[in-house]
């Protein structure tokens, strides 16, 4: 069994491979020429050759598409169309050449919630729900990639699955998002801050956790779409709390900011039946994962996060 | 009104252009050739235009000769032109550049037909890289709405017929056959239905999401009756003044009926079609006799 992995030197990226290591998977990581991947390439470059790669990688079970900028500008400036060329123009191409050269025939697509966009309520979203992204660039790159290649895969008979990861966190994580602000606040034995009125709905996913669905779905060339969640949706407040009792300060009560509103329109939670019924997926117990977090930062936040995948 | 129009020399674009005049708008055409949307360079080109915040008319867009059968080079090319294209075109009109933007997107967006009349409501999965890079266009309108707090409008269309048509398929291919003496071939019954709009239609649809400044989103425009492909055949038969039938042969393609509801652009646009298809089709035929 091995892997080709997309994106291995990132966030998800260093939990994907940790886990193969584990787990015995031969994987071959690709990423950005300077990053110290197996395979040095610039998947974003309209100059990218998909038959360079597959002269290194050889025969491989799947591929695991991870490679991905989030941008947080304008949808429509160079940086989201060199984006939209690494998130929906590389995959079908990729695993396109790979087919045709009899070296793989399956691919996992790493997406995206946000291309199931706003909902009019909270409600639970099935991993069919109708696609409409919401409206920044990356889940209308990620909801472009899917439907390049269903199409593909139509027309050339390889086979793909794709992972709907909801908000992402774990040892690795941007500092500046909510969870390891919390962590930190309460590490420091300070109330952590929550903006808004405390009740928007989470339903955030332990990057292990998703490495797991990713590896599962690779290596059983797995087809459909999959949710990766977390273990049960929780207010940003119930969350705030759950980072204190991570770190032993249950003492501590999160702090309410109103005037500072959350994000418009994560009030959402994510159906996770297809990922249990065909994976065995069991989302890590958040405490758990918030507390392995914890380790990590309390180490200061080291680079190397994979050793603190569990 | 000022309207700059990307497309300015193709089918609908030439059309859209006496429309516009006609309706005492300013229109200002931008063709393929001077605005390359393949290129960075459009995104300074346009907005040299973009003076006195006009709305912008996005209609350039790469159309493969056979939507379901492109290849990876041809997926290169939609996404260069259709997305990326908009995307520039879009750029261009950041910053309180424009004061809406009107986008032709295409019934291929819906993919394979769940109800008998299709409303913009109808889950989009595309079966084309045509259908998916105009759909991203769509997605890409909708997020530059949110960014920009600018009025978008995206018109989903059929395949929009009138003199000057050049794409091969169904309804030409009949006119075509007809104005050379031969009968149009109908495969299997000819139940299959297909929705037509003429080109001065689509035009007055552009025009009525330009001049209502209360529209916003999607809506689909055709002229709103359902055809089946032996209708398409048979009229084409009768505006030539052929007696008979069409030819029929057995059918290879498994039956698909796709007829999109108009009610929200006849609502929310007062968009109300003008010509019948028979007409239609009657003047595209003169116009392929007069060649």
């Amino acid at each position: 069994m091995r892997l080709l992995v997309t994106g291995s030197q990132g966030f998800v990226g260093r939990h994907v491979r940790a886990l193969c290591k584990k787990r015995g998977v031969e994987h071959i990581g690709v990423d950005r020429p300077g990053t110290g991947a197996e395979i040095e390439v610039d998947l974003a470059s309209p100059a990218f050759d998909p038959v360079a790669v597959w002269d290194k990688a050889g025969k491989v079970t799947s591929v695991v598409y991870m490679a991905a900028n989030i941008t947080r500008t304008s949808s429509v400036d160079a940086k989201a169309r060199s984006n939209l060329r690494l998130i929906a123009e590389a995959p079908p191409r990729l695993i396109e050449e790979g087919h045709l050269r009899g070296l793989c025939s399956h691919i996992v697509d790493c997406s995206t919630y946000k291309l199931y966009g706003p909902q009019k309520q909270p409600q639970i979203v099935a991993a069919t729900h109708p696609r409409r992204p919401d409206p920044y660039s990356y889940g209308s790159a990620k909801a472009l990639g899917e439907r390049l290649l269903a199409v593909a895969a139509a027309r050339s008979g390889f086979g793909y699955a794709v992972v709907h990861p909801t908000c992402i966190y774990g040892p690795g994580q941007h500092l500046h998002n909510a969870i390891p602000l919390f962590l930190k606040a309460a590490l420091a034995g300070e109330a952590p801050v929550v903006f808004g009125d405390g009740k928007s709905l989470r339903d955030d996913v332990f990057a292990p956790d998703l490495a797991f669905l990713l590896v599962e779905a690779g290596l059983r060339n797995a087809t459909g779409s999959f949710n990766a969640t977390g273990e049960k949706a929780r207010t940003i407040l119930e969350v705030a709390k759950l980072c204190c009792a991570a770190v032993g300060r249950s003492d501590l009560e999160p702090r309410l900011e109103e005037g500072k509103p959350p994000k418009w329109w994560i009030d959402q939670t994510f159906d996770q039946t297809a990922s249990r019924e065909t994976f065995g997926y069991a989302p890590t117990p958040q405490i758990d994962a918030l507390a392995t977090e914890a380790e990590w930062i309390r180490a200061g936040a080291p680079a190397d996060h994979e050793r603190f995948t569990p | 009104m000022k309207v700059v129009f990307t497309g300015a020399s193709g089918h609908l674009g030439t059309a859209l252009r006496a429309c516009l005049e006609k309706r005492g708008h300013e229109a200002v055409g931008l063709t393929s050739k001077e605005l390359d949307l393949r290129d960075d360079t459009a995104v300074t080109y346009l907005g040299s235009f973009l003076k006195d915040r006009p709305v912008v008319v996005h209609l350039a867009a790469w159309h493969p000769p056979a939507t379901a059968a492109t290849d990876a080079l041809d997926r290169r090319r939609l996404l260069e032109v259709n997305v990326m294209g908009t995307m520039r075109v879009l750029e261009a009109c950041r910053g309180g550049q424009v004061s809406a933007v009107v986008y032709a997107s295409s019934f291929e967006v819906y993919g394979r037909p769940e109800s008998s009349r299709i409303d913009e409501d109808h889950p989009t999965r595309p079966l084309s890289d045509y259908g998916a890079t105009k759909l991203a266009g769509e997605d890409h309108l909708l997020a530059f709405s949110y960014e920009e707090s600018t009025r978008v409008v995206a018109l989903r269309m059929p395949a929009v017929y009138g003199p000057g048509e050049k794409t091969p398929r169904l309804l030409p291919s009949c006119l075509g056959k007809v104005a050379r003496g031969e009968r149009p071939v109908v495969e299997g019954d000819g139940g299959d239905l297909r929705d037509q709009l003429y080109v001065d239609d689509a035009a007055k649809a552009i025009a009525l999401a330009i001049e209502t400044e209360s529209a916003t989103g999607i809506f689909n425009v055709a002229d709103g009756e359902p055809h089946s492909v032996a209708e398409i055949a048979r009229l084409a038969m009768k505006v030539a003044g052929m007696g008979g039938d069409p030819a029929t042969a057995e059918r290879k393609k498994p039956r698909l009926d796709f007829h999109m509801s108009i009610a929200t652009a006849r609502r929310e646009l007062g968009f109300v079609p003008d010509i019948a298809i028979e007409e239609g089709m009657r003047r595209q035929l003169a116009s392929i006799r007069g060649k």
